[in-house]
C-alpha cells in the first residue's frame, strides 16, 4: 500500500512504538472510496434496557446500504420462563406474522442429546431457547433490502438448558418472499415471555462499497 | 472501529465462476468472505478452489471437506470428501427461489501451514425449500494461496457479489 508517513521517515528516527501513520486528505478520500478506511463491521444500533420488555424492534436497519447484516444478541427470559428467542421481519413497515418462515436448526446438548428442528411454515424464526441464564446468539442476515431476493439468515447460539446443560443451536432460515425487509423484531416466541432485563442486542452492517 | 478490514469487493453477473485474485497476503492470517447472489437455471451447488501466487488454480487432489446439510423440509444429511480437487457443497441455489447468502473464514492461506476454511450458508433447493449448511475444509498442502474462485457446479450466477475482509493483526 502506498500510504504512510508524510513526515520524516529517515533512518534517523528510532521509533519504539509502532506508528499508525499520517494520511493526507487525498489519501483519506482515496481509501474511503475503496472501502479501506476504518473497520468493516459498522454498528447500526445497539439496544439494552434495565427492565424487561415485550419485544425489541430495530426499524432503521439501513437495508439499502447493506446486503449483509450481523446481529449479536445476549438475551434471557427470567426464572421459570422458558422460551424461544423469536425473530420476525418487517416488510415495508408491516410485521410479517403469518406462517411463512422456513427454519431448520441442529441442536446439541452437553448431556449427549442431539436433535433436529425444522419447519416449512412457521410464524417466526427461532434462534435459541433459554430461561434465566443469558443465551448468546450471532446471526447473519442476507439480502434484506433486495426486493427481488428472499431474505435469508444463518445463526448459531449457546444457552444453558435445564438442569444447566450447555445447549447449542445452529441453523438457517428464510422468509421466502421477494420483498424489502426494513425492520427486525426479537421477542419471546414460544410462550410470549418478556425479554428479561439487561439484554443486549447489537445490529451491524457489514461494510460494502 | 472494528478489526474487520474490507480488502476487496467483486460483483459479477451471468458468469459460471468468479475469481478473486491478490487478496491474501502476509498482512492477515484470517480472512472473512461474504457472498450474496442469485443463481440461474437449475438448482446447483457452489464450490471453492484456491489460486496460487501466480493466479493459477491449485487443482491438486488435496481438498478435504465436510458439510452438514440443514434442510427445512426433510432429514438433515451430510456430505464429505477427501482428496478432492475442490471444496464442494458450499451453498445451493436456483434462479426461481430468491438467492443465497454465505459467510466463511479462511485461515493461513499465505503461511507455511495448511489452509483451513469454515463457514455457513443459506439457500434454496428447487421448489423443496430452504437448505442451510455448516462446513469445514482443509487444503492439505502448504502451497501459498493468494486468491480463490467460486465455481457453480453447472450453469451460471445471475449475479454474485463477493467481499473479502481481513481480521486486523496488531504486532
Amino acid at each position: 500500500m502506498s500510504y504512510g508517513y508524510i513526515g520524516d521517515t529517515s533512518s534517523s528516527i528510532k521509533q519504539q512504538v509502532k506508528n499508525a501513520g499520517v494520511l493526507s486528505m487525498s489519501d483519506v478520500l482515496d481509501l474511503e472510496s475503496k472501502g479501506h478506511l476504518g473497520g468493516s463491521l459498522e454498528l447500526i444500533e445497539e439496544q439494552t434496557f434495565s427492565s424487561s420488555v415485550a419485544q425489541v424492534d430495530f426499524t432503521s436497519i439501513q437495508e439499502s446500504k447493506y446486503d449483509v447484516h450481523f446481529v449479536n444478541a445476549k438475551v434471557k427470559f427470567g426464572s421459570g420462563n422458558s422460551d424461544l428467542l423469536g425473530m420476525r421481519f418487517f416488510e415495508s413497515g408491516v410485521l410479517e406474522t403469518a406462517s411463512v418462515y422456513q427454519v431448520a436448526t441442529q441442536n446439541g446438548q452437553s448431556n449427549g442429546t442431539f436433535s433436529e428442528a425444522r419447519q416449512t411454515a412457521f410464524n417466526y424464526i427461532f434462534l435459541g431457547e433459554t430461561t434465566d441464564a443469558f443465551q448468546n446468539v450471532y446471526c447473519y442476515l442476507y439480502n434484506l433490502g433486495n426486493s427481488s431476493k428472499f431474505s435469508f439468515a444463518t445463526f448459531q447460539g449457546i444457552h444453558l438448558d435445564s438442569p444447566q446443560d450447555a445447549f447449542f443451536r445452529f441453523g438457517g432460515a428464510v422468509l421466502p418472499q421477494a420483498s424489502v425487509v426494513d425492520g427486525i423484531r426479537f421477542f419471546g416466541g414460544a410462550s410470549g415471555n418478556n425479554i428479561g432485563a439487561d439484554f443486549n442486542i447489537k445490529l451491524y452492517g457489514v461494510k460494502q462499497i | 472501529m472494528s478489526n474487520l478490514r474490507l480488502i476487496n469487493e467483486t460483483t459479477a453477473s451471468s458468469v459460471s465462476s468468479v475469481s478473486i485474485t491478490d487478496v491474501f497476503s502476509s498482512d492477515y492470517d484470517i480472512y472473512k468472505i461474504e457472498v450474496v447472489g442469485q443463481g440461474a437455471g437449475s438448482t446447483n451447488w457452489s464450490r471453492l478452489e484456491f489460486l496460487n501466487t501466480s493466479g493459477s488454480t491449485i487443482s491438486t487432489s488435496n481438498y478435504d471437506f465436510a458439510q452438514h446439510e440443514i434442510k427445512t423440509y426433510g432429514s438433515f444429511s451430510e456430505n464429505r470428501t477427501t482428496n478432492n480437487s475442490q471444496f464442494l457443497y458450499l451453498w445451493i441455489d436456483n434462479d426461481s427461489a430468491g438467492g443465497f447468502g454465505n459467510t466463511m473464514y479462511v485461515f493461513n492461506p499465505m503461511s507455511s501451514a495448511y489452509t483451513f476454511i469454515l463457514g455457513q450458508s443459506a439457500g434454496e433447493f428447487s421448489t423443496s425449500g430452504n437448505v442451510n449448511t455448516k462446513y469445514i475444509g482443509a487444503l492439505t498442502e502448504t502451497t501459498q494461496a493468494q486468491g480463490f474462485t467460486f465455481v457453480r457446479a453447472t450453469g451460471t450466477y445471475n449475479n454474485i457479489t463477493v467481499r473479502t475482509y481481513g481480521l486486523r493483526v496488531d504486532s
